[in-house]
């Protein structure tokens, strides 16, 4: 028996509709145990090189944590994969909620589709049985109404829907999925390949529970009461439970690095609108949570006064569409974040990708002709509003920006590429990279593209009597660094920090739990997975764990003929800011190339190249992997 | 003077007040104060005296002065 997992897979081929449960072996979930790891796995071994992402043979792959479900704060999280239409390479998003928990009380660690449904179907699963269900009722809805009426055609209102919107059902190539209507796999276009495939949703009912397949789950429910009262007294995690990530606005403001009008700037005159005591008085009814989490960082909200059905902007969403739009309108950006979540849009990109269509107008790239008569100038909420709607529906000038703002710059030629604020194809997050370099670095490296959660960010590590850096230390890293500065001892925190993320998004944590970003220890993450598992593992083997996944992806990705030339930043990031404390101060790109040498060297890739190599591979029980790199990249 | 405690930086204050106002007779250590508030200097990350980006070490409060300070924001 593997411990901890219920290690079913149900499998799922829309064009011919057959459904079937695989079991995994508990040596195979000791490699892959769940997540991004998982994920990565099926992935290289089922979905061909080259496979188009809106083709049938593309393979979505949604994979719960190992730890998910269980009786502790923060193991919430699952992941979706796929070949990504946003970025052409490994496609990765994860979420919290209650869906992730709720499959796995259902009997099952992951979902495997494949094929595309002849009609539109949403998949049905209670305790351990699946069943295809017709969805063209649900097809053109908002997800409200959508999750109302799967509730309603199978009788149970306590059902978790997780699924796409009509941005999905669009192919927008940064369209989401959304559960319980406010929780997000927002990046990386998963929601159109799901669209693609005609399914609009999987609605999950379970009754097992976790404690019932953990290894001690005595150790379990002890450790998980233990942390849910010490969260309470830890400040890393006080300003999520008071403030959530609205939080971030007003400190990333303060030191220059709060992305405004499409990372031309780091400071917003209009900042005082949207920080967080705005929130509170003006759009905050309630605080939620995820499941078995008591950090509670999830907000409901009133929207132009009315109570909303989704949940409240967090702080990329109030970034994106806020002053990186130069917007300080905080209901205009709430009903933003609202159609973000009825249409399930990916908030970073959406408005990322606006701000850029907005550059484009004000250097005359784009005019009047273009936009249908809107003018689309930075801090015109309405124009933002109303372009929203349209690349939902990819209408007018919102089918091209539908496409993400590298293609579109691509289309509309000239200097459009210098305002397309993206890696990869995928837009940065609401992250400066200026003042925190080695997030520039994530951004850089990240499989997915620009993904800001790669590492913890540089200043919880620059000063050594902090509590976030000391909470490093059984991870290695002991020696703090400024923000601003790319050195072997920089390179070190990283590869350290990349691969305990990677296994956060392996095992089911979310980024708000495991120190050093905020307060479970990593000992105590260890006690968990140990008593989930029973497996005596050891903080390199959860390191190790980490590692799998991330190269696991950089193969992924290499097979798909990325290069060290797609490891770069946006040219504006290298250039210097326009204003705040940080003016005049660009990446230096010379300090970054060399930075980068030295992050393959610790991570046993080709200095040069990136290409992982065979023995570090093998290492890592890789080898089999080394053998699908493409044959001209092997070392 | 009054002294804004952002971010987890209001933890450590007494009923875990952001803002706090102080009555002081002549400049003072900004510093000290804070030892003296129960707020550890380790966590302050930016200190903006009346809308200037200042160091810790080295300012001193007085009078009408609005501090606010932030702690080191992680991602999310």
């Amino acid at each position: 028996m593997t411990f901890g997992s219920t290690a079913k897979i149900l499998r799922v081929n829309l064009s011919t509709s057959v459904l079937e449960v695989e079991t995994l072996s508990e040596d195979f979930y000791r490699l892959y145990p769940g997540g991004k790891a998982l994920a990565g796995y099926i992935l290289l071994n089922e979905l061909p090189a080259h496979t188009e992402p809106f083709a049938p043979e593309n393979v979505l792959v949604i994979a719960n944590g190992l730890l998910t479900g269980a009786p502790v704060s923060t193991a919430t999280r699952y992941v979706v994969s796929a070949r990504s239409p946003l970025t052409g390479g490994y496609g990765e998003s994860e979420a919290g909620g209650f869906w992730g928990p709720e499959l796995k009380m259902a009997g099952f660690e992951a979902i495997i589709i494949k094929g595309r449904a002849p009609q539109p179907v949403y998949l049905w699963i209670q305790d351990g049985v699946a069943e295809i269900r017709p969805a063209e009722h649900l097809w053109g809805r908002t997800t409200a109404e959508a999750q109302q009426a799967i509730r309603a055609d199978l009788g149970d209102e306590k059902i978790r829907v997780l699924q796409i919107g009509i941005a999905g059902e669009n192919l927008v190539r940064y369209a989401g999925l959304t559960n319980d209507l406010r929780h997000f796999n927002g990046r990386t276009g998963m929601g159109a390949v799901m669209g693609s495939k005609n399914l609009r949703a999987i609605a999950v009912r379970g009754s097992q529970r976790y404690q019932s397949l953990a290894h001690d789950p005595e150790t379990l429910l002890t450790l998980g009461r233990k942390l849910s009262k010490s969260m309470r007294e830890h400040p890393a995690s006080w300003d999520l439970q008071v403030r959530g990530t609205p939080g971030l606005v007003e400190p990333l403001n303060a030191g220059g690095i709060l992305p405004t009008r499409n990372f031309r700037q780091g400071a917003f005159e209009g900042v005082d609108e949207v920080k967080w005591e705005a929130y509170e008085q003006q759009l905050l009814t309630a605080r939620r949570s995820c499941y078995a989490c008591a950090i509670r960082c999830k907000r409901e909200v009133n929207v132009n006064g009315q109570p909303s059905p989704y949940g409240g902007p967090e702080y990329e969403t109030l970034g994106a569409f806020g002053p990186n739009c130069g917007i300080s309108d905080l209901q205009a950006i709430a009903k933003a974040n609202e159609l973000c979540n009825a249409y399930v849009l990916d908030s970073i990109s959406a408005g990322v990708t606006i701000a850029f269509a907005m550059e484009c107008f004000e250097h005359g790239l784009i005019g009047l002709n273009d936009t249908g008569g809107i003018d689309l100038r930075f801090g015109n909420a309405e124009a933002m509003l109303t372009i929203l709607e349209q690349i939902a529906r990819r209408e007018g000038l919102g089918d091209l920006l539908a496409e993400g703002s590298k293609r579109a710059a691509e289309k509309i030629g000239g200097d459009a590429h210098f305002f397309a604020i993206q890696v990869k194809g995928q837009e940065l997050a609401m992250h400066e990279p200026r003042g925190k370099y080695n997030v520039g670095m994530g951004y850089a490296i990240s499989e997915i593209g620009a993904d800001h959660l790669v590492v913890a960010h540089d200043p919880a590590f620059a000063n050594p009597e902090a509590i976030q850096f000391k909470s490093a230390a059984p991870l290695g890293i002991t020696v703090a660094q400024p923000p601003r500065l790319l050195n072997a001892e920089k390179m070190k925190h990283f590869y350290i920090l990349e691969r305990w993320g990677s296994m956060e998004k392996t095992t089911g944590y979310c980024f708000f739990g495991p120190a050093p970003r905020s307060f479970i220890h990593p000992d105590d993450v260890l006690l968990s997975l140990n008593a989930a598992t029973g497996w005596n593992l050891t903080l390199d083997d959860l390191l190790q764990i980490g590692e799998r996944g991330t190269n696991l992806a950089r193969i992924f990705n290499l097979r798909e003929g990325f290069t060290r030339q797609d490891d770069t930043l946006p040219e504006r990031i290298f250039q210097g800011l326009e204003n705040g404390p940080l003016q005049g101060l660009g990446l230096p790109r010379e300090e970054f190339e060399q930075a980068l040498t030295l992050l393959y060297t610790l991570k046993g890739w080709d200095p040069q190249t990136g290409v992982p190599g065979r023995e570090r591979l093998e290492s890592l029980s890789l080898g089999w992997a080394a053998d699908m790199l493409p044959v001209q990249t092997r070392n | 003077m009054k002294l804004y405690a952002g971010g987890q930086l209001d933890f450590y204050l007494l009923q875990h007040r952001s803002w706090v106002e102080l009555e002081l007779k002549e400049p003072t250590r900004l510093s000290a104060l804070l030892v003296e508030l129960g707020i550890p200097l380790a966590e302050v990350h930016l200190v903006v005296l009346n809308g200037q980006l200042v160091d810790l070490q080295e300012v001193f409060v007085c009078g009408q002065d609005e501090v606010k300070l932030y702690p080191a924001v992680n991602g999310g």
